[in-house]
């Protein structure tokens, strides 16, 4: 369970992954990434809402405010259309990074 | 290529989200207040799920959290927040800063408002009647198209139908061409009651609007193919709303005028919108040229009947030069299938713009634009000495600010702030002062600049005030910034402070001196050529007394006076009448001036070596017997007009006996002038030669003229003219000639009664605008140096008041210090002098064009500034050197 950095992109890739079946607020996006990693990427909000309000500006997510269940008034996030496409994009390009770096590692 | 949209795309689009979020500042602040409340609500939750104690819940969700402030920052500058609250502060202190020295600022801004008001104004003027676009598609294609004669020097000469046809199926550069009638040939009488109207119109070939490329407001245009005979009328505008109140329903209504001949009813099928000016801007409606009496008569059949002109339409990519190269083929070709017409002619191939304007008021536009240029750089290079010396005061402030950890940019853009805001403001005001003085210019020029009346604050016009008080602002305003990122804020701190008399800073102050003086000389000198050219212009000889002496244009109708003889007993009888009235010397049938347009004739003429025929520009007019009188014209040699003269009687001027009769006596002679319809005959002979009249006020020539005499036959029932000299003030027998005419007959639809001294008054107009608004122009100049001088002097005096009380307790005279106060003073002026006059010795010499008989180094022009320039210097200078003498020494050398 140790904490790993993770770059700024990165980070935007997996907002946008977490956002892509249901819209959340920024408090359920950073739980949801913690409990997937099992603790070991854990965001803070000093990056989160600077993400998310960056993401906002370049059209990848949309905020609207909702109601959760507990009726308490929460600014929910949506995937756009543009940020489908940038997930996906990001992806790939992470997909084929990843494996690159596997080949590297797998030799030697 | 499509990436590059979708980045272009995605670029504008984020811009446009900031922009909005910039907007939003608050509620986005408010927003995210709450997402962080609600964050820290539920970490708080989460803990208390898990196992925490309430207090120790909070505590960790804060700690969690991390600094809200930080947070809350890093969010702000996300959004772009910050450099616009950075702004707005650097603004707010430079207001304060201004409203803390209202002396400073005043003083500036008067300047400022000055120099961007005039500039603005006179661009707006420029912008009117030169740069605007015409309201023609693709105005830059339209050219029109003139007959010449190369070698009478004649570039616009009137051409006839069948010419112009050869023009059009001949030519290669031209999609098209049309043809309008000389203004001075469309003029119609309109009825209106009793009451009978001579007005402008315009007589246009079916192809004309096709041509111009200008759509109707209401109704349609002549199609190309119209001109079976149908008898069609396109309103002007003004017309359209004067006469029929603009209401939609005048297509299909008709207009009943009478062409000079024949009673005509036209049906209206359409109106132009207010900018269609062409080809005249008086013109009420636009007639098709088929329609017109004289078309079946005349004008479509006779090669020589010369009324018309054309415009033509390039092809895209033609040039000028290469239109005109195929005209002058086409003409050639002319001049060899039809020589007894046709030689010796040339096409003329002139663009709209340039044709409309003229060459003389573009070049004296551009000078005005010049000159007010020179009056913005005067007031600018005030308002940078006035900024350094303030930035000098300022230094404390900067180095406290530069030793608190403010950088260079910082200070730069504090600077740059106030500088932007300061001439904003006077830009701002300055335009307002430009919607004044634009009126007042327009009030002042003469009517016959196209398209003044646009002048006004429009948006570019606007647009150009901003950009001026912004480049200005960046240029002048930001004069201390060139310190303020050289020198050392410890130094200053460490020194405590130090004078601004050091010779390199006076250097600039007195650089910026020299070149105010340098431009102004520039200014004055041009002013002061162009007032010496009108001068002499005034003195000009005209030919004739222009002095008591009426001038007036009668136009009789066809239904009483459609022959000669009804029109002369109408003048018998009118100059009977005119006579007979108290302060009236003579009246004559004649004209005073000839007009613009030279006529171009072939003459017969009976010389020593036998009849000769000759291609001549010659003026012909016929006259009473006592015209010469009248007109003060003197009669050289031979005789007057009178009973016993033979048949055929003409008395010539000076300068048609010198062109045609080279060496020899004219008296006696014959000639004869080919008239259209008719042989050409020796039918006149010369019995006198009077003296050359200027044909068209001060500024033109005079002209080959004979006069023949009225008494036999008045031929021209229209426009015909008379000449009334009076012994009493003229002005006041205009209302006395009127009622004369009148009671005559009242149905003559037109008479004008002018004096000649007001009709010269307004030849004189354009030169005389010109005249007057750089002679404001030059005033205002020379105040603002004069200021500039002052000040800069004044301020040098004060930074060195220690060093002056020093020599003086050394025993140096309050003479001596003035003297020295004053050659300091004087010392830039007298550079920015000499300088100044090479530069308008170059300036003068571009201008040659528009003086008159005023050499380019006209040296009582060049002496006169000169003088009038050391004066100004030199008394304000004076005050300073005063000021400077009485400075007590022991005061000034106790002072910090």
């Amino acid at each position: 369970m140790t904490k790993v950095d993770i770059l700024q992109g990165t980070l935007d890739m997996l907002v946008l992954k977490t956002l892509s079946n249901d819209p959340m607020h920024g408090f359920a996006i950073a739980l949801r990434i913690r409990q997937l990693t099992d603790e070991v990427i854990q965001i803070g909000e000093g990056s989160l809402y600077p993400a998310l309000y960056r993401m906002e500006l370049k059209g990848w997510i949309k905020a609207e405010w909702g109601v959760t269940e507990n009726n308490r008034r929460a600014k929910y996030y949506k995937l756009t259309r543009t940020g489908r496409k940038q997930l996906e994009g990001e992806v790939a390009s992470y997909s084929r990074l990843t494996d690159a770096i596997a080949k590297v590692l797998q030799t030697a | 290529m499509n990436r590059l949209l979708q980045y272009l795309f995605q670029f504008v689009s984020q811009l446009w989200r900031r922009l909005l979020s910039l907007l939003r500042r608050r509620r986005h602040e408010r927003e995210m207040e709450e997402e962080m409340r609600f964050h820290v609500e539920m970490q708080i939750e989460q803990n208390l799920a898990s196992g925490m104690a309430a207090e120790e819940a909070h505590y960790a969700a804060r700690r969690q959290f991390g600094n809200q402030t930080w947070l809350k920052e890093t969010s702000r500058d996300m959004w772009g927040f910050r450099s616009l609250e950075t702004l707005a502060q650097d603004v707010r202190y430079s207001l304060r800063i201004m409203v803390r020295n209202p002396g400073f600022t005043a003083v500036v801004v008067l300047t400022l408002m000055l120099g961007i008001g005039v500039c603005t104004a006179v661009f707006s003027m420029v912008h009117a009647v030169m740069l605007k676009p015409l309201p023609y598609r693709d105005s830059d294609r339209l050219c029109v198209l003139w007959k010449s004669v190369p070698k009478k020097g004649l570039e616009r000469d009137w051409t006839s139908y069948p010419a112009f046809k050869d023009w059009k199926e001949q030519n290669h550069a031209f999609e098209d061409m049309a043809l309008f009638l000389r203004p001075e040939g469309a003029k119609v009488t309109l009825h209106n009651g009793d009451q009978a109207e001579k007005i402008q119109a315009a007589v246009v070939s079916a192809n004309f609007f096709t041509v111009m490329g200008i759509a109707p407001v209401i109704g349609r245009t002549f199609s190309p193919e119209e001109g079976n005979g149908e008898d069609l009328a396109i309103l002007s505008y003004g017309f359209w709303q004067n006469r029929f109140g603009g209401s939609p329903d005048v297509l299909g209504k008709s207009l009943s005028f009478n062409d000079d001949s024949n009673n005509r009813t036209a049906k209206i099928i359409g109106v132009m919108p207010e900018s269609c000016k062409f080809p005249d801007k008086e013109a009420r409606f636009w007639l098709l040229t088929t329609a017109d009496s004289r078309w079946e008569r005349g004008f479509q059949i006779y090669r020589v009947a010369d009324a018309f002109s054309v415009v033509g339409r390039l092809k895209p990519h033609v040039s000028i030069t290469e239109a005109q190269a195929d005209m002058n083929v086409v003409a050639s070709n002319q001049a060899r299938s039809y020589p007894e017409y046709s030689a010796d002619l040339g096409i003329s191939v002139i663009p709209l713009e340039i044709y409309l304007t003229g060459v003389n008021l573009r070049r004296a536009l551009w000078l005005l634009l010049g000159a007010v240029t020179l009056v913005l750089l005067i007031s600018c290079s005030n308002v940078a000495s006035l900024f350094l010396a303030r930035g000098f005061a300022r230094q404390s402030e900067y180095a406290i600010r530069a030793a608190l950890g403010a950088g260079r940019m910082a200070l730069l853009r504090q600077l740059g702030a106030e500088a932007v805001t300061i001439f904003l403001i006077a830009g701002a005001l300055g335009a307002a002062m430009a919607a004044i003085i634009i009126k007042v210019l327009r009030a002042m020029a003469p009517a016959n600049i196209p398209r003044l009346e646009d002048a006004g604050i429009s948006l570019e016009v606007l647009l150009f005030a901003l950009a001026l008080s912004v480049i200005t602002a960046i240029t002048f305003g930001m004069a201390p910034a060139w310190k303020i990122l050289k020198y050392d804020p410890q130094e200053f701190l460490k020194r405590g402070g130090w004078t601004d008399a050091g010779p390199g800073r006076r250097r600039i102050r007195e650089l910026l001196v020299s070149l105010e003086c340098a431009l102004l000389v520039i200014l004055l000198v041009t002013t002061g050529l162009l007032l010496r050219s009108f001068l002499k212009l005034q003195d000009v000889n005209l030919g004739f007394r222009p002095d008591h002496l009426l001038s007036i244009v009668i136009d009789l109708p066809y239904e009483r006076y459609g022959t000669g003889d009804q029109t002369l007993l109408f003048y018998r009888e009118a100059i009977e009448r005119i006579e007979v009235l108290p302060g009236v010397e003579s009246a004559s049938v004649g004209r005073v001036f000839i007009g613009d347009h030279l006529p171009n004739y072939n003459v017969l003429v009976e010389g020593d070596a036998g009849s000769r025929q000759e291609s001549v520009a010659l003026a012909g007019d016929t006259v009473s017997d006592n015209y010469l009188q009248t007109m003060g014209i003197p009669l050289l040699r031979g005789n007057n007009f009178s009973e016993q003269d033979p048949p055929g009687a003409a008395i010539i001027n000076e300068m048609m006996g010198q062109r045609l009769w080279p060496g020899e006596d004219p008296i006696g002679r014959r000639f004869g002038r080919n008239l259209p319809g008719l042989n050409i005959s020796l039918d006149t002979i010369v019995i006198g030669v009077a003296g050359n009249i200027r044909r068209n006020g001060r500024e033109s020539d005079a002209l080959p003229t004979y006069y023949t005499s009225a008494r036999r036959q008045l031929v021209y029932r229209y426009d015909r003219k008379m000449v009334v000299r009076t012994t009493a003030d003229p002005a006041t027998l205009v209302a006395p000639i009127r009622d004369v005419i009148r009671s005559m007959d009242r149905t003559i639809p037109k008479y004008e009664v002018t004096t000649v001294e007001d009709e010269l008054y307004h030849l004189d107009a354009q030169r005389r605008f010109q005249l007057q608004t750089l002679s404001s122009f030059s005033l205002i100049a020379l105040i603002l140096a004069a200021v500039g001088i002052y000040s800069v002097l004044s301020y040098s005096v004060e930074q060195r008041t220690r060093e002056i009380g020093l020599k003086m307790a050394l025993g140096a005279q309050p003479r001596d210090v003035v003297r020295s106060v004053l050659a300091q003073g004087m010392k830039p002026v007298l550079a920015g002098l000499g300088i100044g006059l090479i530069g308008a010795l170059a300036s003068s010499r571009m201008m040659k064009s528009l003086l008159y008989q005023v050499p380019v180094t006209d040296p009582t022009t060049f002496a006169v500034i000169v003088a009038v320039l050391v004066m100004v210097a030199f008394l304000a200078a004076y005050v300073p050197a005063r000021r400077a003498a009485r400075v007590d020494p022991i005061i000034a050398l106790r002072w910090e």
